[in-house]
């Protein structure tokens, strides 16, 4: 077995020659997780002709509290609307029988980072009880309570952005004291044992490692079914616009240094990363960090994991999948 | 013509993948059409062929790349690339801004006869939106 790895920053991680690196962390996640890659079509994506089967739903319609620097608003216009609890009954009925597999919940949120989920719950359980809909949620920040319900009304997976630098939630989210309560609220999240996919998301601050590692801490203090990785994609009209995402090498040494912190749960890379030939070179840079699973692969890194011998299967959901 | 927020021209012929065809003068161009534009959302990436490039019916000459959307373009006939949009190249966003004005994509002048099976009118593809929304 592969002696797993504790960095203690990341300047440890990027003291290491970068070949050495990917190769310790490929080895070891073959060794638990086999050689394979699981490939998705999440949302409503279209991929090379097939459509996602999961789509994302927003509680709060195009609001958002936070008006986060990185967002904006943006990603909430590209989810279906159900800002009341009998439009969502409506939407996901709907969904159901035009065959979708599940939903991804989620929203804008409060100035506390909370999403409205209290209104919902009854809706959630409502689904779970008339459709054959799997739920994931993206769950924002959450008190015990709240995360007791998800687990009562039938939600089968909870998601979380986990950010790990205090100055992240100040300047990004806007919201100051904001990692006492993203503490909490994974603890709250945990305690449920639902199966938790928190998501780190790589050069959040403005393109820069701030607080990855200390997330990726806070992550490993639980047990959690799989990591998503997202990578920092700068949006049109926001703030961010103008900044320069996290260089493919970084995202894999960062995949690699999770990797060798906790070997034990699979690791996606998320839909949500830099597109054209930075999607190429952090596609194939992942698989050399032996990534299990890559939303929307580009075709190179498909060509380059049947190179590697890689068993290749697609699914229609969520990269988070847990069930 | 209009189907819902999307403007389709009626003097532009269409395909089924959602490009628009100009055909009024020697070289025909093409482009995104604004339904999918507005659908697949910011066009981050795009790549097309160089000019020169032969092109066949139905085969691949390029690939587009939103935050939802990633796909290869095919062309709906035969023809050489005239020119090719390298405005679009640098700033993809002018795909979603002026899908039937800067961000056209490439120029093609085509050769042998033209199938019609792939190119369909306005009226047509109008009707065609409608089965795609109802299947999605």
């Amino acid at each position: 077995m592969i002696k797993p790895e504790i960095f203690n920053n990341w300047e440890q991680v990027q003291s290491w020659d970068l070949e050495a690196l990917l190769e310790k962390a490929r080895r070891l996640s073959w060794e638990i997780h086999g050689k394979e890659i699981k490939c998705f079509i999440p949302g409503r994506m279209f991929y090379m002709g097939e459509r996602g089967q999961y789509p994302a739903i927003s509680l709060t319609g195009n609001s958002c509290a936070l008006n986060c620097d990185h967002c904006r608003r943006k990603i909430l216009e590209g989810m279906i609307s159900a800002p009341e609890p009998h439009v969502l009954k409506e939407v996901c009925q709907r969904l159901d029988k035009e065959g979708s597999l599940g939903i991804l919940l989620s929203g804008g949120s409060d100035d506390q980072g909370a999403l409205p989920w209290n209104k919902f719950l009854e809706a959630i359980e409502w689904i779970k009880q008339h459709t054959s809909l799997k739920i994931s949620i993206h769950t924002g920040l959450v008190d015990h309570e709240t995360a007791r319900g998800f687990k009562n009304v039938g939600v089968d997976e909870v998601l979380i952005d986990v950010v790990g630098s205090e100055e992240t939630m100040r300047q990004v989210y806007h919201f100051p004291g904001g990692l006492k309560a993203m503490v909490s609220s994974l603890d709250a999240l945990a305690a449920t044992q639902l199966p938790l996919i928190p998501h780190i998301v790589v050069g959040l601050h403005y393109g820069k490692i701030e607080g990855e590692m200390h997330a990726l801490e806070m992550v490993a203090k639980h047990s959690i079914s799989a990591l998503v990785i997202v990578v920092l994609q700068p949006m049109r009209q926001t703030p961010m616009e103008n900044v320069q995402p996290p260089t493919p090498e970084t995202v894999a040494r960062f995949i690699s240094a999770a990797r060798l912190r906790i070997p034990q749960v699979p690791f996606a890379l998320s839909c949500a990363r830099p597109l054209g030939s930075h999607r190429v070179e952090t596609d194939k840079l992942a698989l050399e960090a032996g990534i299990n699973r890559i939303a929307m692969p580009s075709e190179e890194a498909l060509e380059k994991a049947r190179e590697m011998g890689l068993d290749i299967e697609f699914h229609k959901t969520c990269c988070s999948k847990s069930y | 013509m209009r189907f819902r927020d999307a403007e389709i021209p009626e003097d532009l012929s269409y395909t089924k993948n959602h490009l628009w065809v100009n055909m009024k003068d020697r070289l025909y161009t093409l482009g995104w059409t604004d339904y999918i534009q507005i659908n697949a959302g910011d066009v981050n990436h795009i790549d097309l062929p160089a000019k020169g490039t032969l092109l066949n019916a139905e085969e691949e000459f390029g690939s587009i790349e939103t935050s939802k959307w990633v796909d290869r373009l095919y062309s709906p006939f035969k023809g050489r690339v005239d020119e090719v949009n390298k405005k679009v190249l640098d700033n993809p966003e002018l795909i979603n801004n002026a899908p039937f004005g800067e961000g056209w994509f490439i120029a093609v002048e085509p050769s042998g006869e033209i199938q019609s099976e792939g190119l369909i009118t306005p009226e047509e593809y109008y009707e065609y939106l409608k089965v795609c929304e109802k299947t999605e």
